[in-house]
């Protein structure tokens, strides 16, 4: 009894670490410069990326052990990118309901201004404090 | 989702698990028990061990009782970080904890709401 | 009879703590209340805007609604026999300590019964949170000042 709770525990954590493997920038054609630094993180399984002519939006999927270092993860991968685009405001972060946003505006392909607005947006969510 | 709905569940229960071996190994009252957490949450953000804890266990985390001395201690943490020693003084008159207000509206409704039984807990 | 004898008579007579039964429900049930709260997280998250961080807040005054309703009805008292401290020790535990001294004391008013009496079992609670951060923030400041520690 113990133990088929157990083994199923572990079957279940396995099976839901594994899942989707999302990397996505928005819009598409200035995906080449962003996608060498994010393909070299191992604490994440995924991002999602919106770029407009100032900011840079990027959410990521860290992998769940690694979420302890959230912060950390969070802080290094926006100093990479800051590094390669330092006229542009960089956020970076894992926050699930962030990441819900980003997602919406890449499904609904927002253009120019509508996407100026929710990025916009986004960024005052992230600064609140608890 | 669903693995952070099973870390939430691991984390919190460990959690619920220390607070029983506190009751029933080392014999105290729910109330010693409490108190022993809170204690326990606010000395781990002294560490700044709790913050992490919340990011990796999400509700696992903020739910149980320990979360309260975390709030409490981040609060203080946090103003004494801007003011320094004054700080810690300003920034315990400024922490407020959502589940102590909760607690105290819901405590006057419910009292209102609802008759007394033989024990409600 | 010496005392040794005593106490040998005593742990014959008293019951036999199940260590493990308990810690395993306390495990379950505890582990089921915040697997509740990380449900009522995302959906705070999906529907209004909040951030992990931010809706914590909505989540715990969830809870305690939730808490309200379960004393009030008397069911929490029915959870808190099988789940011991996996339902103690998550604030909801906390909730209908605070609630169910409101309801008992109404017959005394509103003032001396809920008034005074609302905090006595989650008031060490209180006392113990707030001086414990004191104590913490004091010495972490101090520790930082003097240069042992960073922030």
């Amino acid at each position: 009894m113990k133990k088929s709770v157990i083994v199923f525990l572990l079957v279940f954590l396995l099976c839901a670490c594994s899942s989707e493997k999302e990397k996505v920038i928005f819009p598409a054609d200035n995906s080449t410069s962003l996608k060498p630094i994010m393909q070299k993180q191992d604490s994440i399984h995924g991002y999602k990326g919106v770029i407009n002519e100032e900011d840079i939006l990027v959410a990521i999927y860290i992998n769940r052990f690694d979420r302890f270092n959230k912060t950390k993860i969070e802080k290094k991968i926006s100093k990479q990118i800051e590094k390669k685009f330092p006229e542009k405001k960089v956020l970076v972060t894992g926050d699930q309901k962030i990441i819900w946003e980003v997602e919406s505006i890449i499904d609904k392909k927002l253009k120019e201004e509508e996407l100026r607005k929710s990025i916009e947006k986004i960024k005052s969510l992230s600064k609140e404090e608890t | 989702m669903i693995s952070s709905l099973v870390t939430a569940f691991v984390v919190g229960g460990l959690i619920c698990v220390i607070g029983q071996i506190f009751m029933d190994v080392f014999k105290l009252t729910p109330a010693h028990t409490l108190s022993t957490l809170v204690v326990l949450g606010s000395i781990l953000d002294g560490f700044g061990l709790y913050e992490p804890l919340i990011d990796f266990a999400g509700a696992g985390a903020t739910v149980p009782i320990t979360s309260f001395g975390n709030s409490l201690t981040h609060g203080a943490l946090a103003e004494a970080e801007k003011h320094g020693l004054i700080g810690v003084l300003t920034g315990m008159f400024e922490v407020t904890s959502s589940g102590i207000s909760a607690a105290i509206l819901f405590g006057v409704i419910g009292a209102f709401i609802f008759q007394k039984r033989k024990t409600t807990y | 009879m010496d005392q040794k004898q005593f106490q040998k008579i005593i742990d014959d007579k008293n019951p036999k703590v199940p260590y493990f039964m308990n810690i395993l429900k306390a495990f379950i049930v505890g582990g089921i209340i915040c697997t509740i709260g990380q449900l009522i997280t995302f959906f705070y998250m999906r529907f209004f805007p909040f951030t992990e961080g931010t809706a914590a807040n909505p989540t715990v005054a969830t809870l305690v609604f939730i808490a309200m309703v379960l004393t009030g009805t008397g069911l929490y008292k029915k959870i808190a026999q099988i789940g011991g401290a996996g339902s103690a020790v998550p604030v909801t535990g906390f909730g209908n300590a605070v609630i169910s001294a409101a309801i008992e004391h109404k017959s005394e008013g509103y003032v001396l019964g809920v008034g005074g009496n609302m905090f006595k079992l989650a008031g060490s609670v209180i006392l113990f949170g707030v001086l414990s951060a004191f104590v913490v923030a004091l010495i972490k400041t101090i520790l930082v000042n003097i240069g042992v520690v960073s922030w």
